[in-house]
């Protein structure tokens, strides 16, 4: 596994912060200056996405996007935690599944500037590379010479539980023997006007207490806090596992995807969509609701997403909702990285055997009352943990985590 | 266009090729012979962004037809030589 996020790079100080309830958010001030109504966000640190920057061919490095320079450093962490490199991956049937949300809004700003400029003969030759929708893969195979099947899913901000749903997909019917999967999203103002103009997405009210601004499942929460990141994790056949006598972190159970055209951005408050991707991952796993011990929640502390998820909850677990947590509370929303990293923490509790928490639940939305929502890290017995990703334009994946 | 012009234009030529080369060719040896591709590790973005560079420097606009014949550093700086001079028997009072 490897992933950037606003709480770091390093899969254990990563871990021990979620587990602390630590903030990744920040004040950013130069959007305000913008005009932004929302000055705050999860950024990566810059030192981050300079480490081991050096084992990336380096003439592809100017053909990244900032996104595909996010995946492509997370597939090496993902690599290096496996025990696998490129020459391993290309001596097997191997696939390369990552993808971001949305496109380098960078690029086709600074590709804009020029063309309306007059310029439009010094536009990058570079801009194609880093603009298109599969620059996450490109990079990603380009960049570390992989030579397997590859291609880019987009899905919003479900996009890397996609990818990880799909590439589970693939192992499991025999096409490939190991995957790379996941995906990543910049943060930028771009980004942040296009979110801002919605009107109703981003938190705006905790600009001057930026830890405090993303708050699923709290009375006072107003929206999501804008954060960057990539995560990638390696998935393999039990068999391909087995010969090269590696160890898993954990197993994929389950996986369910499905759609909720009613409208674009606002979940149906009912949550039937949700749930019946709750129940198409249970089914695809095999398991009863009652054997899910915890869910990471896709709750990203927008006023009507949150309901919309509880409910999809409510249907699928009925009164025995197990305990329930959105680590978005801590890193921001992490677009199409936010699946992939969300799973990785799902692994981390697996692991570590313990809850980790939604942090600034201050007051309990009434409508929350009764959900075991999880304010502190504790130990717990955790066999399966459901991971929810829902994404704009009414895309949903579901995907269980199995203790290994 | 003098010895002394030619000379300019190909040291201002290998100067930008050196800032533009990737990190495994940094530090090779320059010389009007080298292979962009081969010798150098330019691949096809790199030349075409190392082309954006020296038309800017210079004030031309090189042809998409010549692109394709430029395969050493030599290729590059008798092609700007050629536009150059062309420019220069253009341009009023040229």
């Amino acid at each position: 596994m490897g992933l950037l996020c606003s709480l770091g790079r390093e899969y254990p100080a990563v871990t021990a912060a979620l587990r602390a309830g630590r903030s990744g958010i920040r004040a950013a001030p130069e959007w305000a200056r913008l005009g932004l109504k929302a000055s705050v966000c999860g950024p990566i640190d810059a030192d981050l996405k300079r480490q081991g920057i050096e084992r990336i061919a380096p003439n592809v490095l100017p053909a990244m996007s900032e996104a595909g320079l996010l995946c492509t450093l997370a597939t090496l962490d993902a690599l290096d935690d496996a025990g696998l490199d490129s020459q391993a991956l290309n001596r097997v049937r191997s696939a390369c599944i990552i993808g971001s949300g949305g496109v380098s809004t960078q690029t086709v700003y600074e590709g804009g500037q020029k063309l309306y400029g007059g310029n439009a003969r010094k536009i990058s030759p570079y801009s194609i590379l880093r603009g298109m929708c599969s620059s996450a893969s490109s990079s990603v195979v380009c960049g570390l010479r992989l030579r397997g099947r590859s291609y880019s899913m987009s899905s919003a901000c479900a996009t890397s539980a996609h990818a990880i749903g799909h590439a589970y997909e693939l192992i499991h019917s025999g096409i490939v023997d190991v995957a790379l999967a996941g995906g990543g999203d910049q943060v930028n103002e771009h980004g942040a006007a296009a979110f801002d103009a919605l009107r109703m997405a981003l938190s705006t009210r905790y600009n001057d207490r930026p830890e405090a601004a993303s708050r699923p499942f709290d009375a006072g929460r107003d929206g999501f806090v804008l954060s960057g990141g990539a995560g990638v994790v390696v998935l393999e056949s039990e068999g391909h596992m087995v010969r090269r006598h590696a160890r898993s972190r954990a197993r994929v159970a389950g996986f369910g995807a499905n759609s909720a055209p009613d409208d674009l951005v606002l979940p149906d408050r009912s949550g039937e969509a949700g749930r019946h991707c709750i129940e198409q991952a249970l089914d695809n796993a095999g398991l009863t609701a009652a054997q899910i011990d915890a869910i990471n929640a896709h709750a990203t502390g927008t006023v009507v997403g949150d309901v919309a998820e509880v409910n999809s909850l409510r249907g699928a677990f009925g009164s025995r909702v197990p305990p329930v947590a959105s680590t978005k509370s801590m890193t921001g929303h992490a677009m199409g990285g936010a699946g992939a990293i969300e799973t990785i923490f799902c692994v981390a509790m697996l692991e570590n055997q313990c809850l980790l928490p939604s942090i600034n639940v201050d007051s309990v939305d009434p409508e929350f009352a009764n959900l075991p929502i999880v304010r502190r890290s504790e130990a717990s017995d955790l066999k399966y943990v459901l991971n929810n990703s829902f994404g704009f334009g009414g895309t949903n994946a579901a995907l269980i985590l199995q203790r290994s | 266009m003098n010895d002394s012009d030619r000379s300019s234009i190909a040291t201002q030529v290998i100067e930008r090729l050196s800032a533009a080369l990737p990190s495994t060719s940094k530090g090779k040896t320059i010389t009007e012979s080298s292979l962009l591709r081969e010798e150098l590790g330019l691949d096809s973005l790199g030349t075409v962004d190392l082309v954006i560079q020296v038309e800017d420097e210079f004030g031309i606009s090189i042809e998409t037809d010549d692109l394709t014949s430029i395969r050493t550093v030599g290729d590059l700086i008798q092609l700007l030589e050629r536009l150059i001079e062309k420019k220069a028997k253009s341009s009023p009072g040229g």
